[in-house]
C-alpha cells in the first residue's frame, strides 16, 4: 500500500514535470512562428515601401529615418499585440473566462500582469523589433536572437531573488551552456558586426531585460491568474499601450506628428494585416504557455525550454520566407548553417542540465542497482 | 455567475486561507455551490492549480493517500509564503 502511493505519486510528479516542460518548449516554437510571421508582415504592402527609405503611398516623402526604426517598431509591436489579444479574448471566451477576467483586472495580481505588460510589451518588445530592425538592416536578423536570449539569465536570477525560487550550480551551469549556444546560433553572423548589427544587440539586450523580469514575475502569477486569462490581459494592454500611446509618441519625437493617423491607417488597410493576424495568432501561445511553464518549472528551467525560440526564431525566418517563399524573397533567406544546428543541440545539452541535477541523477542509479 | 464572487483561481487558493488541509477533490466540492457553472472547475484542472502553487511555495504538500476508487490523493496546506502573499495580494 505506501510503495504504491508512492509510487501513483512519483508517476504523477513526473507528469506534471513534462507536462510543464511541454508547455514552456511550445512557447519556444511558437514564438519561432510568431517572429517568422511578424519579420514577412514587415516586408508586405506598405511596410516594404516604409523601410526601402523610399516615397510611400501615392508619393509621400520618405519617412524619417527615426520614425521608421522606432515609429515603426511600436506600430508593428501594437497591431502584433491587439491581433494576439483578441485571439485570447477568444480563448477566453470559449472557456466562459471573461466574467474572471474583468474581475482578476480589477485586483492586485491583475494590476501586476498588466505592470508586467508594460515592462514585457512596450518596453521590451519594441527594443526587440528595434534590434531586429537595425539588424536586418545590417543584413543578419540572427544576430540579436542570442542576444535576446539573455532573458533567461536574468529572469532566473530574478526569481532567485523576488521569489526565493532554488538557483543551484547546475542550473547555472546549464543556463550559460544555454547562452553559449545562442551565440553558436547567431554567431556566424558576428563576423559581420557593422554599427547597425551593434545598435540591434544594444535594444535586443534591453528586451531581454525586459523579458526577464515579465517571465519571473507573470510566471509567478500564474500560480494565482489561470495562464489564458493572464495572456489575454497581457496581449490587450501591451496592445493598446503599445499603439495610443508609444506609437503616437514616437512619431510626433520623430517630427511627423501629423503623418500619425495617416501611418496607422495604411498601415491597417495594408493586405500585410492578415500576415498581423498570423503573427498574434502565433504570439498568444508564444506568451501564455511561457508564463504556464514558468510557473510549472520554475522561472530558471522555463525559461531556459523557451530559450530554444534562438534557434526556432531563425529556423522559422528561413522556413516561412526561404523555404516556402513566401514575400518572394527567398535567396535572401539562406539555410541555417551546420554551426546553428550544432548551436540548437548545444542548447538541449543546456536546458537538461537545468532541469535534472547530474549528481541525484547518478545518485538515483545507483539506488536503483 | 454571481456578481460578488472573486475569479476561480483566487477562490480555490483562499479555500486554504486560515490552515485547512484539504485535497483537489475537497476544493471541487466546496466550491461547487458558487461556481458550479464555471467549465474550470474539474478535479483535473484544481489538481493542476494546486501543484502549481505548491511549486511556487504559496501551498505545502502534507500527506498523499488513495481515495475510495483507488486514486491518488494529495492533500495540501497554506505555507507561511502562502498566507502572506494571500494577506498582501488577494485581501480587497
Amino acid at each position: 500500500m505506501e510503495q504504491r502511493v508512492k509510487k501513483l505519486r512519483e508517476e504523477r510528479r513526473r507528469r506534471y514535470f513534462v507536462r510543464g516542460v511541454a508547455f514552456a518548449v511550445a512557447s519556444g516554437i511558437c514564438y519561432g512562428l510568431y517572429t517568422g510571421f511578424l519579420t514577412l508582415a514587415e516586408t508586405q504592402g506598405v511596410w516594404g515601401e516604409w523601410f526601402a527609405g523610399g516615397p510611400w503611398g501615392d508619393g509621400r516623402p520618405a519617412l524619417a529615418a527615426f520614425t521608421v526604426t522606432f515609429a515603426l517598431a511600436a506600430l508593428a509591436a501594437g497591431i502584433n499585440d491587439l491581433f494576439s489579444g483578441i485571439w485570447s479574448l477568444a480563448v477566453c471566451a470559449k472557456n466562459r473566462q471573461l466574467g474572471d477576467l474583468a474581475k482578476t483586472v480589477r485586483t492586485k495580481p491583475g494590476l501586476v500582469m498588466v505592470l508586467c505588460a508594460a515592462i514585457g510589451g512596450p518596453f521590451a518588445t519594441i527594443a526587440y523589433i528595434v534590434g531586429l530592425n537595425a539588424a536586418t538592416a545590417a543584413g543578419n536578423p540572427g544576430v540579436i536572437v542570442p542576444i535576446a536570449a539573455l532573458n533567461c539569465a536574468i529572469g532566473a536570477v530574478l526569481g532567485r531573488v523576488l521569489f526565493r525560487q532554488d538557483l543551484s550550480a547546475h542550473k547555472v551551469a546549464g543556463i550559460l551552456v544555454c547562452l553559449v549556444a545562442a551565440a553558436l546560433i547567431g554567431g556566424t553572423s558576428f563576423a559581420s558586426m557593422g554599427p547597425e548589427a551593434l545598435t540591434g544587440c544594444l535594444f535586443a539586450f534591453l528586451a531581454a531585460f525586459g523579458w526577464g523580469f515579465e517571465g519571473c514575475v507573470a510566471g509567478f502569477g500564474t500560480a494565482l491568474i489561470d495562464y489564458r486569462i493572464g495572456i489575454a490581459i497581457r496581449q490587450t494592454s501591451a496592445g493598446i499601450l503599445e499603439l495610443l500611446i508609444m506609437f503616437p509618441l514616437l512619431t510626433a519625437i520623430g517630427g511627423e506628428a501629423g503623418s500619425i493617423l495617416d501611418l496607422a491607417g495604411a498601415a491597417f488597410t495594408s493586405p500585410a494585416v492578415l500576415v498581423f493576424l498570423m503573427s498574434g495568432f502565433f504570439a498568444m501561445p508564444a506568451f501564455s504557455f511561457w508564463y504556464k511553464g514558468n510557473s510549472m518549472c520554475g522561472t530558471a528551467l522555463g525559461m531556459a525550454c523557451n530559450g530554444m525560440y534562438a534557434f526556432w526564431g531563425p529556423f522559422f525566418i528561413w522556413v516561412i520566407m526561404g523555404v516556402l517563399g513566401i514575400g518572394g524573397m527567398s535567396e535572401s533567406y539562406p539555410p541555417l548553417t551546420p554551426a546553428q544546428w550544432a548551436g540548437a543541440l548545444v542548447m538541449v545539452a543546456g536546458i537538461f542540465c537545468i532541469a535534472v541535477n547530474p549528481a541525484k541523477l547518478l545518485r538515483a542509479n545507483k539506488e536503483e542497482e | 455567475m454571481g456578481r460578488d464572487l472573486m475569479p476561480l483561481y483566487y477562490a480555490i487558493v483562499k479555500h486554504f486561507e486560515g490552515g485547512a488541509e484539504d485535497c483537489a477533490e475537497g476544493v471541487v466540492r466546496a466550491l461547487e455551490a458558487d461556481y458550479g457553472s464555471y467549465k474550470l472547475l474539474t478535479r483535473a484542472d484544481v489538481e493542476e492549480a494546486l501543484a502549481t502553487a505548491r511549486e511556487n511555495g504559496l501551498l505545502d504538500e502534507t500527506r498523499c493517500d488513495l481515495d475510495e476508487n483507488g486514486e491518488l490523493r494529495i492533500c495540501y496546506r497554506v505555507s507561511d509564503f502562502g498566507a502572506d502573499m494571500m494577506r498582501r495580494y488577494l485581501d480587497r
